[in-house]
């Protein structure tokens, strides 16, 4: 099932940057999938995540 | 927007369905589908043909009651034992821009039952669901089994189909006790809620572990860890003994549920034996009153004996007298004691005018009293017998009539004694099914009864202990909730940068995201649930003045208060309770921002015509937002709803031929 519109729109309405938005949809998206060894794939989520915005918390 | 469309059905020797298709075209901005059949035409079986094909069960059964074969009844007489034949239905959807097919197939094995008849034994079942991508390549999808069930919960989740395939008439059990919970968790599924906590639950998992693996280089934060552990443990604990008390009150209430329905099965039989009383008591009455009639028929025919022995004397004296008097032989009836009397005091005056007797007239006199002396005496005597003959000869010809009233009287009692043996016969006969042994039927209604209190008193005993469990869980989650706050601020306080800690804290920020979402989410729901409720309600009950709010409370039972806000939930009549059911579906629907089609048997059932009108108006309404597919008897769409919805739906018409083996009106 896709995910509801009332998720969808409380998540764009949450203060953060799009790709944490993404972020959290992608963690859903796993989710309603049915994903039994979710911690691999929430670790490579997070991996990702964190790759691609490098030094961004070193800066905060 | 329409969100997810059925566009057809088809069916493979499918019950009275047989072999053929049902489609559901959208005429206008309406997606509305009326379906009209009689009872017993197959309007449930549609209901049924969607869940079997979803899930394979058939939802709509009648209780306790054996289904026929799902096989085609005429396919099964006319196929050989051994044979195999298919079963199967196929539901098309429509969702964005895809076209998505569910498909059951089972295989039957025909085999010869004890009667010697066919009956089928069910072989290998399959279950695919193919996505095909509209427009563009053609590029079909096919999954089976588990991945099949699962793209299921996708769209029609079983646990909450209640909300998608009903029948209208039993809306009225909607609120029924213990209904709150599955109403909340069926809410929580919908708006995915469920999905939300999943998510946190795991993320916090996934944090959890790492904090693990970091607590051997930070010490501060083993003590944390380890209450985390401990609080975590006593969750589980709560959480288990919620679950299980949860489990064995599901258990409990459907083991009611079974004892109300074997009860329900037996209270015929009360009533047979009730019935069987009164026959009986009927019948030794209607025994002594025909002993009465037999022996007042015997009196009768003793008494007519009699007069039928004497008849023909009585009838010849009887013309004897008539024909003299007709005559004029028997002469009229002269006071020979006055004429004597003249003659005797010498009386020269009549008595009777007071003239002087001329000698003419002592003459005359004396003429009439020599020739009447017997005369006269005769006719008296005859005039006499004659009224007495006159009764024996109007009592037997009164002999046809009342030998006729008799007759009836007992043919009466025969009659109303036979009709009482007969029905003896067939209650014998009906009491016997239920058990074999009429007597032991009482007995069986008391044990059924203590079973149940039984199983009640039990009921009663795990929801105070899951209620205990509730309260455990929530204290524990806020122990959890202030624990991790802890690490979380030791965690800042030592400032570690190395990844893990990125990661953990990283992890924090999106559950506690998630949590907000879930929270925002679960409220406004709430809210929303409420308003629309309302708004939907109001719309379709015609009483204007009555009702003054609606509110959906925590746990998701539902209020109602009137204008100077007195609950009148348990006041509402069984028309308002429907009304409230269908306001209450159709806000949860518009609350969840999932759009799945309503399949509704029996849409207006039990509504009383005063607000049959505005609730076809509401559904009609909804129509345009959601497909909505519905089955009517041929009155329940009366003039009023044919009006309104003849226009804008789509509408069939179904019918049995003649041999009631197939439904006529399907395509194909």
């Amino acid at each position: 099932m896709p995910i509801s519109e009332n998720i969808k729109k409380e998540i764009e309405r949450l203060a953060v940057v799009d790709d944490e938005k993404k972020l959290l949809f992608d963690f859903l998206t796993l989710e309603d999938c049915g994903m039994h060894q979710y911690q691999n794939a929430y670790q490579k989520l997070i991996k990702d995540y964190l790759a691609k915005h490098e030094g961004e918390a070193d800066k905060k | 927007m329409k969100g997810i469309t059925i566009e057809k059905i088809e069916f493979e020797n499918f019950r009275q369905y047989g072999t053929g298709s049902l489609s559901f075209p959208n005429k206008n901005e309406y997606s509305l589908s009326v379906i009209i059949a009689k009872n017993g035409t197959g309007k449930t079986t549609l209901l049924n043909a969607i869940t079997w094909c979803l899930y394979k069960t058939e939802k709509h059964l009648p209780e306790g009651k054996e289904a026929l074969p799902i096989l085609n009844a005429d396919v099964l007489r006319n196929s050989q034992p051994y044979e195999r034949k298919d079963v199967s239905v196929a539901l098309t959807i429509s969702v964005d821009q895809k076209m998505i097919e569910f498909k059951r197939i089972q295989s039957c094995d025909i085999i010869k039952n004890d009667l010697g008849a066919n009956g089928i034994a069910e072989g290998i079942s399959k279950f695919t669901v193919a996505t095909t991508i509209k427009g563009g390549t053609i590029n079909t999808d096919i999954k089976e089994a588990e991945e099949a069930e699962a793209i299921v919960k996708q769209y029609f989740d079983e646990d909450i189909c209640d909300f998608y395939f009903f029948d209208g008439e039993k809306l009225s059990e909607f609120f029924s006790v213990g209904r709150a919970d599955i109403i909340k968790e069926s809410i929580f599924n919908i708006s995915q809620v469920n999905l939300l906590e999943r998510t946190i639950n795991h993320l916090k998992s996934l944090k959890n572990k790492l904090n693990r693996g970091m607590g051997k280089t930070i010490p501060d934060l083993v003590p944390l860890l380890d209450k985390l552990d401990e609080s975590r443990d006593l969750l589980d604990k709560a959480r288990n003994e919620y679950n299980d008390s949860t489990q064995r009150g599901d258990n409990l209430r459907l083991e009611i549920q079974e004892y109300d329905k074997k009860l329900r099965r037996l209270e015929p039989a009360k009533g047979l034996q009730n019935e069987r009383a009164t026959l009986e008591k009927d019948l030794s009455d209607l025994t002594e009153a025909r002993e009465e009639v037999v022996r007042n028929e015997s009196v009768f025919i003793r008494h007519y004996l009699t007069l039928f022995n004497l008849y023909p004397r009585i009838k010849t004296t009887y013309d004897y007298i008539i024909d003299k008097q007709e005559e004029g032989e028997l002469p009229p009836s002269i006071d020979i004691d006055l004429v004597k009397m003249i003659f005797d005091l010498h009386a020269k005056r009549c008595p009777m005018c007071n003239n002087i007797l001329t000698p003419e007239s002592f003459e005359y006199l004396q003429e009439i009293l020599e020739e009447n002396t017997v005369s006269s005496r005769v006719s008296n005597y005859l005039s006499g017998i004659r009224d007495s003959l006159e009764k024996f000869i109007e009592t037997a010809r009164r002999y046809p009539e009342e030998k006729n009233i008799i007759e009836e009287q007992l043919k009466d009692i025969d009659s109303r004694i036979s009709e009482r043996e007969n029905r003896l016969k067939e209650i014998s006969s009906l009491l016997m099914g239920y058990d074999g042994n009429e007597d032991n039927i009482n007995q069986k209604i008391q044990e059924l009864e203590r079973c149940r209190n039984s199983a009640q008193k039990e009921l009663d005993i795990q929801n105070t202990r899951r209620g205990a469990a509730l309260s455990r869980k929530e204290l524990y989650q806020n122990e959890i909730d202030r624990i991790e706050k802890d690490i979380e601020s030791t965690q800042n306080k030592l400032c570690v940068h190395d990844e893990n800690e990125k990661k953990v804290k990283l992890l924090g920020e999106l559950s506690s995201l998630l949590e907000t979402v879930r929270n925002n989410i679960m409220r406004d729901m709430r809210m929303e649930i409420e308003a629309k409720t309302w708004e939907i309600f109001d719309k379709m009950i015609w009483k204007k003045n009555t009702f003054g709010d609606i509110q959906i409370n925590d746990d998701y039972t539902i209020s109602v208060y009137n204008t100077d806000d007195i609950q009148m939930t348990g006041s509402l009549s069984a028309t308002e309770r429907m009304a409230l059911a269908y306001a209450y579906t159709l806000a949860i629907h518009q609350a969840s921002g999932r759009n799945c089609p309503l399949v509704i048997d029996s849409p207006l059932g039990r509504v009383s015509d005063d607000n049959r009108e505005s609730i076809a108006k509401v559904l009609l309404d909804t129509s345009k937002e959601k497909q909505i597919i519905m089955l009517f008897t041929p009155d329940e769409y009366s003039s009023s709803v044919r009006n309104m919805y003849d226009k804008v739906a789509s509408v069939r018409e179904l019918s049995l031929n003649d041999e009631e083996d197939y439904v006529e009106g399907i395509e194909g």
